[in-house]
């Protein structure tokens, strides 16, 4: 009897070796028959889900089939082992990194010929996040308008006026310090803050001349950006709080110890769920300008969603994908009815339909008022002069490295710059791009 | 004869799942990465094109070689080991022949107690470090604060302090367990006879039983060896919330990571991957050469 056990016991076994080894080879069988033409998304957004039904009860000719994700790196990983085994690939993709560098990896298909004809359904600038060397290699995701909330309340308290440049978030800070109060945050795993005073400077830390890369980390716009950082952390009036740690975050923003946060609109709802000292004491106010700024201008730099190579329908890919960014249907589908926001439509040539339920109910106390006009002056002077390079995968994590030395002082970011110069400049040559020395 | 090696092949297909698995998740992806570390992806023009794979021989293990950023993180992480895997095992042979010196059945429920963090996955032990560690939500900061002591355990100073207590704490029960496993098969007449002639427990513990558990000690010792080296989701973790102490090539599994998933150049990173292989191998087998002779 045992014997008999055995058997069926390395029976068993062997079955379930086969099958694993099967299951390396199978999948993946393309379903280009009759019927509707399939297009499959992957987000980790669960809320896609609302607006996907809302295409497929309406549309029978393409279907989407939506594939929720965990999150954005899992997305990439993914993204990139489909691609490289040929099989499984998805036609729509979240944006998980920026359209150059996923095209120098070869993820992307050029879908320029079937977006052509939809362009002008989105807004101006929102248009420059799919686009490399004119051609187009995913749907224009848009942006969010930028600005700033401050808490009104405690700039009272001690006499500090509205901040209407960055000079003033300066001058502001030194009379925060005397009380212990940090004027912003600039978290130390985020150069966002960087990125974007270079982008309001009108700078580009890449641009192509001929058939050639050229390097701006040390340009004038770079160094005027890199000058009011280096204030910022130099008179110790910023505070260094992880994004990672959420709950100490808010209770630290909540706490009335940090009182300016440029921010955006779909990270409302958090604060206004979770603080609970502050409520009501945040005011929206235009992002801070450049002293010598020659008009109101903001950082709008939108990113895509993406259409990977080996799709089999480009066609219906970007059809689904410019309905999803632009369409009335769409936008109406994806309304939060929890908040009664909808997600902020920055692709889209007037989106001030759609802001009115955004507009946090406690958050801005006496202020509430004024977000919309805030928002849509913002999202009207955004300028998008960004152009990335093709390595700025890799850039931008040694960015991160640096930006973590010079906000806790162990660099200087004039220093910051020259170093990321030297190294974007080496990386693109080790890939065997062509580099023009500045 | 031909019965015996009928009966022989009998045998050796038991170990047939073994080797199957061996050579399908082990032998396969080595030779793979392998493959890989002798090719390298390099664009043109722009940079947009079709990258082009071209056979580059050893060009990416010379780039390992000398890439200090690598060597750089080989030398944190061996530095680490070498304060942070003696400690350990230090700490659980003490306790485990704290438990021996005890009866039976009050080690029984100390075994447990000492092995529940051995069986929180890594991820989670992290976790609730990261959170006792926080200086903003977390316990610790305040207790210590109540002494006068400004303690931050996420800066440069402690970083290496703070995750060699959370490995210690993961780890101990696990080193433990197997120490106490090798001194519960010690024959105990010898105790016995050491009694009678009058040796002391003191006595006991360092001449005989410590001798018994070597060979134990010596295979716990090659596995911390092995795992710290490889080092990764803990200072992954710790460097989401203190970036300006833990950068992207802290430790070589971070590099590597770092370079096949974030860059996407899988090229270099099985050459540094085949490269860290073979120094964990060497030192292992120099550690299990200089410790695993037989007791005297």
């Amino acid at each position: 009897m045992p014997r008999t056990t055995d058997r069926w016991l390395a029976g068993g076994l062997a079955t379930c070796l086969l099958s694993v080894l099967a299951g390396c080879s199978g999948g993946g069988g393309d379903p280009a028959g009759s019927g509707p033409v399939e297009i499959e998304m992957w987000t980790w957004n669960t809320s896609t889900q609302q607006v996907v039904d809302k295409f497929n009860a309406t549309h029978s000719d393409v279907k989407i089939k939506f594939v929720k994700q965990a999150d954005n790196p899992t997305t990439a990983t993914n993204l990139r082992n489909a691609v490289a085994a040929g099989q499984g690939i998805p036609c729509l993709v979240q944006n998980f990194g920026e359209v150059p560098s996923l095209l120098a990896e070869g993820l992307l298909a050029d879908v320029t010929d079937q977006l052509q004809p939809h362009l002008q359904q989105f807004n101006a600038p929102a248009v420059k996040g799919a686009e490399v060397q004119g051609r187009y290699y995913g749907i224009p995701g848009g942006a969010e308008p930028s600005y700033m909330m401050i808490n009104r309340k405690v700039y009272d308290q001690h006499r500090v006026a509205v901040p209407k440049t960055w000079d003033d978030i300066i001058a502001a800070g030194k009379v925060f310090k005397q009380h212990g109060v940090k004027v912003m945050n600039l978290a130390g795993e985020d150069p966002s803050t960087l990125v974007n005073l270079v982008m309001q400077a009108g700078g580009s830390w890449y641009g192509v001349k001929g058939d050639s890369w050229q390097v701006g980390f040390t340009s004038p716009e770079s160094k005027k950006a890199a000058n009011i950082v280096q204030q910022l952390v130099d008179n110790d009036i910023v505070a260094n709080q992880t994004y990672q740690d959420r709950p100490a975050l808010i209770a630290y923003f909540d706490d009335g110890k940090m009182v300016s946060l440029p921010t955006n609109v779909w990270q409302l709802g958090n604060y206004e769920k979770n603080f609970k000292k502050s409520i009501g004491n945040w005011q929206p106010i235009d992002l801070p300008q450049y002293a010598d700024a020659a008009e109101f201008t903001t950082p709008f730099h939108g990113g895509a969603t993406l259409v990977p190579k080996g799709c089999a329908n480009l066609k219906e890919a970007t059809e689904v994908g410019v309905w999803m960014a632009t369409s009335k249907d769409a936008i109406e589908a994806s309304l939060d009815k929890e908040t009664g926001a909808y997600p902020w439509p920055g692709t889209i040539p007037d989106p001030a339909p759609y802001v009115d339920g955004s507009v946090p109910p406690k958050l801005f106390g006496a202020h509430k008022g004024e977000a919309v006009g805030v928002w849509l002056k913002s999202a009207k002077a955004g300028k998008d002069s960004w152009v990335v390079g093709p390595n700025y995968t890799a850039v931008f994590k040694e960015l991160q490295d640096q930006w973590a030395l010079a906000v806790t002082k162990k660099i200087t970011f004039e220093q910051l710059l020259d170093h990321m110069q030297k190294f974007t400049v080496d990386d693109l040559k080790a890939k065997g791009v062509n580099v023009a020395e500045a | 004869m031909r019965w015996r090696t009928a009966m022989a092949w009998k045998g050796a297909a038991f170990t047939v799942p073994f080797f199957a698995g061996f050579a399908l998740f082990t032998v396969v992806p080595v030779l793979m990465a392998l493959s890989k570390s002798m090719y390298s992806t390099r664009s043109s023009g722009l940079g947009f094109g079709e990258p082009v794979v071209t056979f580059s021989g050893l060009e990416n293990f010379t780039r390992g070689l000398t890439d200090g950023r690598f060597w750089g993180s080989m030398w944190r992480v061996a530095l680490f080991s070498v304060i942070v895997i003696p400690l350990i095992q230090v700490v659980s042979l003490l306790m485990a022949l704290m438990l021996d010196a005890i009866r039976r059945r009050l080690a029984a429920r100390f075994r447990l107690a000492l092995l529940i963090p051995y069986m929180i996955p890594g991820i989670v032990q992290t976790l609730i470090w990261i959170y006792l560690y926080s200086p903003v939500v977390g316990p610790l900061s305040p207790f210590f604060r109540w002494f006068g002591l400004d303690v931050n355990f996420y800066s440069g100073d402690l970083i290496w302090v703070s995750i060699g207590n959370l490995m210690a704490w993961g780890g101990v029960g696990f080193t433990m367990l197997i120490v106490y496993g090798a001194l519960q098969a010690v024959p105990a007449e010898i105790f016995d006879s050491a009694r009678v002639d009058g040796a002391s427990e003191w006595r006991i513990a360092w001449y005989i039983k410590v001798p018994f558990v070597r060979r134990s000690l010596v295979l716990v010792s090659v596995l911390s060896i092995i795992g710290t080296l490889q080092i990764f989701s803990d200072p992954l973790l710790f460097r989401s919330m203190t970036p300006e102490t833990v950068n992207k090539d802290f430790t070589p599994i971070m590099m590597i990571y770092n370079q096949a998933f974030a860059e996407g150049n899988f090229n270099y990173a099985s050459a540094l991957s085949i490269i860290l292989a073979l120094v964990v191998g060497v030192v292992s087998a120099i550690f299990y050469r200089l410790t695993n002779r037989a007791p005297v």
